[in-house]
């Protein structure tokens, strides 16, 4: 077998040195930064040769991330709120701590390393016993606050929950969440990565719902210059509980989404529609695991890229369907909507199943925009860019009807109308 | 000789698509208020001819010109045709799936208000004009919201590109077989939706391998097409010999 190189090789002395001698203050943190760290040095260097990490500028972003970590400075609290939509919850993440106005509802805290140590630790260390990957170590080495919501049995929460991920300029921010459903429960949370430039952000978010349960989670990332922005989220779904997933992708140096989602209890499901609309030279990538434990169990995954200028994206779908869970649906989709002739995508939706009694399908596509439509639309008088700007619109118009939240829909429309440029 | 007013002028025509010459030495005159029929077999040309008009990318123009409304039709864009006024029904209208209806033809009308310096059409004067035109080809309303001919059958097809002619309102209609696939009930309405279109300020061409539609619409000048050009040219009658006779006495001489 050839020579796999390791992190520790991409790091330099005087970083090595410096971050050995990190976090000496008496934390019971930092025994994870230490633990996570000392596991990230080890970890082989991802190749572009995998299917999973083609195109990803992941030996850059972790090179950032050792830069940007150690001049990591702290900024005044000062930034803009968004509107409200629908009177949502506003937590914003600035600075490695998360703010709010006012007073919380009691199933949301944010802990605090000081302030929460026993909870906090328990969930750190539940969390890292069960992922093991790089970008949960890169979430560690810098972790400061956690986000967490839980919901009661019974409880229904109808306000969305709004978190807005912050970055200012050569920022490293490690922003965790956890998301606990009890029993027949629903909630729904906004996750917004605004606009930054030059920064690094290891999302790590945990979502476990019990039975009888309904998350919806949309998730909207807007277009991060000279940024890596990466993410490791896990999902455990619990019996007939369903999760659906919106999310919108724009794009950075680096912008990769690792999804794991255990369907663990019977007639569990989930549901992710998601756009990717790189641009320039930015990157989009999607790495998503499904497995089908129990019985009745239903995934449908409908991906959709649109690429312009000199980006690249990736789409790499692997459900598995277990022996012992029968009458399982599961779908995956993924097409793609290449807008120049210098943008690239790679593709592999997979399909592992080992029980007889399922029904699963699976599709990629890729193709340039269709000149004949474009002929037809401008023979009614609209002239090329705007018959363009239709036929795009009309193919991610796919994934934004489904949204059934109206305020929601809307939001997504414009973020997509101001991702995209048609030339 | 008609004191008529010419609207478009075609003359020594040659078009090919690839290397092949398609059109060859066409002439032909249109009038303000005219209805000419083309016809003729399959392989003869007429559906470049529609192709040449409206400016398709794949259509070269080699020789010869075509003026419109005494301009150089070639030398507009396809959407500056379409604003001046030039409407092309399409033989096999083209499906966008996730555009609506009512938005394209909306943005469609917008685009040649904005042409003419005009303002853009206000919702309730669209949707009115719509909703009038819709019915008169009976369109029923659920169609408007879904995405264009999405799923439609052949026969709804046709009667969405007379809806779309309906609605802009054309000076010259070139309508490319949109007869093909109707039943006769369809072909009465489509034929009433371009009959409602002919007046002294509109010309239409109707490209057909059949007589049937032209029971309906009754064409002032029916030529025949054969090879890439006009062989012969004749009132409605000419039609009804084609009828019984076929093309085979006119294309072996």
């Amino acid at each position: 077998m050839a020579y796999e190189r390791i992190i520790k090789e991409l790091v330099s002395p005087n970083d090595l040195e410096y971050f050995s001698t990190i976090n000496q203050e008496n934390s019971w943190l930092n025994g994870y930064n230490k633990e996570s760290y000392l596991k990230l040095l080890e970890r082989p260097i991802p190749s572009n040769k995998k299917e999973e990490w083609r195109y990803t500028k992941i030996s850059e972003a972790i090179n950032q991330f050792f830069l940007k970590a150690k001049e990591n400075k702290i900024l005044p609290y000062e930034f803009n709120k968004n509107e409200s939509i629908d009177n949502d919850i506003q937590i914003y993440f600035y600075n490695g701590t998360y703010y709010h106005q006012g007073e919380l509802p009691s199933y949301i805290t944010t802990l605090k390393i000081s302030q929460d140590h026993p909870y906090f630790e328990s969930k750190i260390y539940d969390d890292n016993k069960i992922k093991d990957c790089l970008i949960n170590d890169l979430n560690t080495i810098l972790l400061s606050d956690m986000l967490s919501i839980e919901t009661k049995s019974n409880q229904k929460i109808d306000k969305m929950i709004r978190i807005i991920n912050l970055s200012h300029k050569d920022s490293a921010l490690s922003p965790r969440i956890s998301i606990k459903l009890a029993n027949n429960s629903s909630l729904k949370v906004f996750e917004h990565h605004e606009a930054s430039e030059s920064s690094i952000v290891n999302n790590n978010i945990d979502i476990h719902l019990e039975e009888n349960s309904t998350l919806d989670y949309y998730k909207l990332i807007d277009k991060q210059i000279h940024s890596h922005d990466l993410t490791s989220q896990k999902i455990n779904i619990g019996e007939n509980s369903r999760v659906n997933l919106f999310s919108l992708d724009s794009g950075a140096d680096t912008s990769r989404s690792n999804i794991d989602v255990e369907l663990d209890g019977d007639n569990s499901s989930i549901v992710i529609n998601a756009l990717f609309t790189p641009s320039e030279a930015l990157y989009s990538g999607n790495q998503l695991k499904i497995n089908h434990n129990a019985k009745g169990t239903k995934s449908s995954l409908d991906f959709r890229g649109i690429l312009d200028g000199s980006s690249a994206g990736v789409f790499f779908g692997k459900v598995k369907v277990h022996k012992s869970s029968s009458q399982t649906t599961a779908n995956m989709s993924n097409q793609n909507l290449l807008l120049s002739d210098y943008a690239k995508i790679s593709t592999k939706p997979i399909l592992e199943i080992y029980n007889d009694d399922v029904e699963c399908s699976h599709s990629a596509t890729s193709g340039n925009l269709d000149d004949e439509k474009i002929f037809y639309i401008k023979s009614r008088g609209i002239d090329e860019k705007s018959a363009k700007m239709f036929l795009v619109q009309s193919f991610a118009a796919k994934i934004i009807d489904k949204i059934k939240h109206t305020n929601m829909r809307e939001t997504f429309n414009n973020h997509l109308l101001k991702s995209l440029k048609i030339k | 000789m008609s004191t008529k007013k010419t609207l478009l002028s075609i003359e020594d025509l040659d078009a090919s698509i690839g290397d092949k010459n398609i059109i060859k030495n066409l002439n032909l005159t249109i009038h303000y208020g005219e209805t000419h029929a083309i016809m003729g077999p399959n392989g003869s040309g007429k559906s470049t001819l529609a192709k040449a008009l409206a400016g398709h990318p794949d259509c070269e123009i080699t020789k010869g010109s075509i003026k419109y409304k005494d301009i150089d039709l070639l030398a507009l864009s396809v959407e500056e045709r379409s604003n001046e006024g030039l409407f092309l029904g399409f033989q096999y209208p083209i499906e966008i799936p996730g555009l609506s209806n009512s938005v394209f033809l909306k943005a469609a009308i917008n685009a040649k208000n904005k042409y003419q310096e005009l303002k853009d059409v206000s919702a309730t004067d669209f949707i009115k004009e719509l909703k009038k035109n819709a019915d008169m080809m009976g369109i029923n309303q659920s169609f408007l919201s879904r995405g264009v001919n999405e799923g439609y059958s052949g026969g709804e097809k046709k009667r969405n590109e007379i809806l779309q002619m309906l609605m802009l309102k054309p000076t010259l209609s070139v309508l490319d077989e949109t007869d093909s696939g109707l039943d006769i009930d369809s072909m009465k309405i489509v034929s009433k939706g371009i009959n409602s279109m002919l007046g002294e300020n509109t010309s239409s061409i109707v490209i057909t391998h059949y007589e049937r539609l032209l029971k309906y619409i009754k064409p002032d000048v029916v030529h025949v097409f054969h090879n890439g050009t006009i062989i012969k040219s004749g009132d409605h009658m000419l039609a009804r010999e084609l009828e019984e006779k076929g093309y085979e006495w006119l294309t072996n001489e």
